[in-house]
């Protein structure tokens, strides 16, 4: 039903959309034409709705190979007149800063909106980063929605208010907006701004003259003065209620306070709520206007102190004696995220009493079951990779906990949990190498192993890689190829012949990128011939220099898609002994025991990779082809 | 305070089974029903075989603000498998309705651990300790989906048997959310096992 497409259904048809199926509508909307972005959770599915529902639509969605290339394509169309947005992860704005720095000293023309999403909980990221300090920082304005339907109309406001000034917006989100489905009513649809003209203007795009930058600095700040004029133009920022209880929030956050408000009785003649929906520059005229006469204010915010402290010092700074109360005092947690529970007891402390009253009887008592860390998928490459390569060091002669194993961001980084505690570190993308490095030329004596996806290789290993080979450190990397960047959905990577909106793309080949670089030793071997890689393993360790296998093998979600099962395995009961082997080598989530203390294998998710039957002492476990 | 009411659903499941496509087909099938939602859950391919909760509010003649509810605040809990029941048992308000297929897949942990599979009983058994026996239905959701065709279906038979007990939406407005959702032959499948669930405790 194309009334249900996201991206095409006629203005004014009321959607369940997900927040990030809002934004990409956004897109639509105010005429981006260039997206680009690097996949990363809470933010992928942006891209990833334009390529589901837009393919046919005028608007250029790729991938780039990582945060900051992604911002760079962006800043360049946006230099030519384009429209544009950007799309990342909170610790891809990381990835990103260094150009992100320098576009507020340029400007834009064709608006320019990135969209970083951050995590708290957190839920699926290594930190829990506030990245609204990335405004104050980079010196840009900054949006933050609450519900899905604000994402939707902040994108389309962003890019106005982004050629209005000049500068890029960053549109900040969080996962429970980005991951929220909620009723969407969506605007007329605006055909893509394109490429006009890019005039040559050093003063303004080269930032190597000091001269020219100390002006640009004073142009950037002085662009600033008029983002304030601009939230009022564009109805960003509310106040609802009134009274001298005031409540200070933004983003998500409103939901909680909108939430606990509404359950109180004609609450808006006791408490006012101060909705800031411009973090950056903090709307000063809006925050006093709307502050005054409150005594008590409460500042509701996830992660970090950042409106406290804005709010803060703009109280002392015109001599106004209120109360405010929030993190540094210890009325909201720093770190979580919040929940309407939080709030209502935040609001409570400031008024003095309980401002809901305790719904319905006791909660159901719980009792405790076995935890379920997510573990690889059945069929998985990366399982045998990593058993592959502590049986190879085994096979050297080394003990499994005398060789670090240097781990890197994407699924395989699962490896650290049972059975096979695999990684020994996880930090940012590319460290693998670089860290494995670092503990050699610090002085460790013993072989090192550094393990990295495909995607994350292109995205930020390159260059580690570059470094190893040049400082001729003795390194064994492990170059897992599933080709696609599997954790987050299945994106695409630069290794790609057509990209997921249809565009032929030029494959890069990254065993000639290895062999270019220059690595002394180099191996491709495919993961489920595991007695070759355990060997080539156990060869590689204990040869001098930067030595590379590549473990090429496509992710086992993506081969059951396109080829689907064409085998099963199932366990023998009469000749199965009950030994675990199979269990506890493989760790594989198909594998469990059954009633009769026997190993069982659940149909519904083995996909055939037989490395169960290979492990088994007993020969209990056998193939079935589909018809038997 | 506005009128109406909020009706909290959670979905808990082992990622991969279906959880969060019954989460957004009762978000489509809420909007198609003129009423608000909001659902929270947790995305992302590292979530298969990983625990999968998510929540879903609808607003009845009320719009639904935040995307999660507290513990003691689900009217009804929808379990895919029978450890991640337990595991969410304590959202469910002292009036609540659990409704449960009554499938195990022990986790790797479990496995690892030497412990069999006959651990299924044990926790049904405790589940039915802990609610009210009248409050929990027991539905043998995967294998009536198996039996039209496919155990993908699962989750479309709880949405049949939540949709018969909750009365939240009309069929015809269900019927046109699944079939918004899949194409061809899943849409079938779908629909099929949306009606037969929906018809399940009049069967029995």
């Amino acid at each position: 039903m194309s009334d249900l497409n996201p991206l095409k259904a006629p203005p004014g048809t009321r959607l369940a959309l997900m927040g990030n199926e809002a934004i990409a509508r956004g897109v639509v909307e105010s005429g981006i034409y260039v997206v680009t972005g690097y996949p990363g959770t809470p933010s992928s599915e942006v891209l990833m709705t334009i390529h589901e529902y837009g393919r046919d639509l005028d608007i250029y969605a790729e991938w780039a190979v990582n945060e900051r290339v992604a911002f760079e394509v962006a800043l360049g169309a946006s230099l030519g007149g384009a429209r544009s947005l950007v799309t990342m992860k909170g610790p891809g704005i990381n990835v990103a800063s260094d150009p992100i720095l320098s576009a507020a000293y340029s400007g834009i023309n064709g608006g320019l909106t990135i969209l970083v999403a951050d995590d708290p909980g957190p839920i699926t990221t290594q930190t829990e980063q506030d990245s609204r300090w990335y405004a104050k920082l980079s010196k840009l304005p900054m949006l933050s929605p609450s519900s899905p339907q604000e994402a939707k109309d902040f994108t389309v406001i962003s890019q106005l208010f982004s050629e209005d000034i000049m500068l890029p917006v960053i549109l900040r989100t969080t996962t429970r907006v980005n991951h929220a489905v909620s009723e969407v009513v969506t605007g007329e649809a605006s055909p893509p701004r394109k490429y006009r003209e890019f005039r040559k203007d050093p003063p303004r795009y080269v930032r190597a003259g000091m001269a020219w930058n100390l002006e640009r600095h004073k142009w950037l700040n002085n662009q600033l003065k008029i983002a304030e004029d601009l939230a009022r133009k564009y109805g960003l920022n509310k106040v609802l209620g009134e009274g001298s209880v005031c409540v200070v929030v933004e983003g998500v956050s409103y939901n909680y306070v909108a939430e606990v408000l509404d359950r109180v009785e004609s609450w808006e003649r006791k408490i006012k709520v101060i909705k800031v929906d411009m973090l950056y520059p903090i709307p000063r005229n809006f925050l006093l206007n709307s502050l005054s006469g409150c005594g008590k204010v409460l500042i509701v915010e996830e992660l970090d102190p950042y409106l406290e402290e804005s709010v803060k010092a703009l109280l002392q700074e015109q001599d106004l004696r209120v109360e405010v109360f929030g993190k540094l005092n210890g009325y909201l947690p720093l770190e979580g995220e919040l929940n309407t529970r939080v709030v209502s007891q935040a609001i409570s402390r400031v008024l003095g009493y309980d401002i809901v009253k305790s719904s319905h009887g006791e909660a159901v008592k719980g009792f405790d079951v076995p935890s379920r860390p997510p573990p690889l998928c059945p069929g998985c490459p990366h399982r045998n990779s990593y058993i592959a390569l502590l049986l190879g060091i085994a096979k050297a002669g080394y003990k499994r906990d005398e060789i670090p194993i240097f781990g890197d961001i994407g699924c395989y980084a699962l490896s650290v949990n049972p059975p096979l505690n695999a990684i020994w570190t996880e930090h940012s993308m590319g460290a693998s190498i670089s860290m494995a490095m670092g503990l050699k030329v610090g002085g460790f004596s013993k072989p090192v192993v550094a393990t990295i996806g495909d995607s994350t290789f292109f995205h930020a290993g390159l260059q580690p890689l570059i470094e190893a080979v040049n400082k001729r450190v003795d390194l064994l990397v492990l170059v897992l190829d599933n080709s696609v960047v599997a954790m987050t959905g299945h994106q695409s990577t630069p290794a790609w012949e057509v990209t997921e909106s249809g565009r032929a793309a030029k494959p890069v080949d990254i065993v000639e990128l290895l062999k270019s670089i220059g690595v002394d030793n180099l191996a491709v071997v495919d993961p489920f011939k595991i007695d070759e890689m355990i060997s080539k393993v156990s060869e590689f360790i204990k040869k001098p220099g930067v030595n590379v296998i590549v473990a090429k093998a496509p992710c086992a979600l993506l081969k059951v898609r396109r080829e689907g099962v064409r085998s099963r395995y199932t366990v023998l009961s009469d000749k199965c002994v009950s030994c675990l082997a199979c269990v506890r080598l493989t760790g594989c989530p198909a594998l469990y025991i059954g009633d009769d203390n026997k190993v069982k294998i659940s149909l519904d998710d083995c996909v055939g990779c037989g490395l169960c039957a290979r492990y088994c002492p007993y020969k209990a476990i056998v193939e079935v082809k589909p018809h038997e | 305070m506005s009128e109406g009411r909020v009706v909290n659903i959670l979905i808990s499941s082992v990622g991969g089974q279906g959880g969060l496509t019954l989460s957004r087909i009762i978000a489509v099938s809420a909007v198609a029903s003129g009423y608000y939602v909001r659902t929270g859950e947790t995305l992302g391919m590292a979530q298969r075989f990983g625990s999968v909760v998510s929540y879903v509010r609808v607003g009845i003649g009320k719009k639904v603000y935040s995307p999660l509810f507290d513990l003691n605040e689900a009217h009804y809990i929808v379990c895919m498998e029978v450890i991640e029941c337990a595991r969410t048992l304590k959202y469910l308000r002292d009036d609540g309705v659990l409704i449960l297929d009554d499938v195990i897949k022990p986790p790797t942990s479990m496995s690892l651990a030497g412990k069999n599979s006959s651990l299924k009983e044990q926790v049904i058994k405790q589940i039915r300790e802990v609610v009210k026996p009248e409050r929990v239905v027991v539905v043998p959701a995967r294998d009536i989906a198996s039996g039209l065709g496919s155990s993908r279906g699962a989750n479309m038979v709880l949405f049949g048997v939540l949709n018969r007990i909750s009365g939240l939406f009309d069929n015809g407005k269900v019927e046109e959310a699944i079939s918004s959702f899949f194409e061809g032959r899943a849409r079938e499948l779908s629909l099929r096992a949306y009606r037969e669930g929906y018809k399940y405790l009049d069967k029995r």
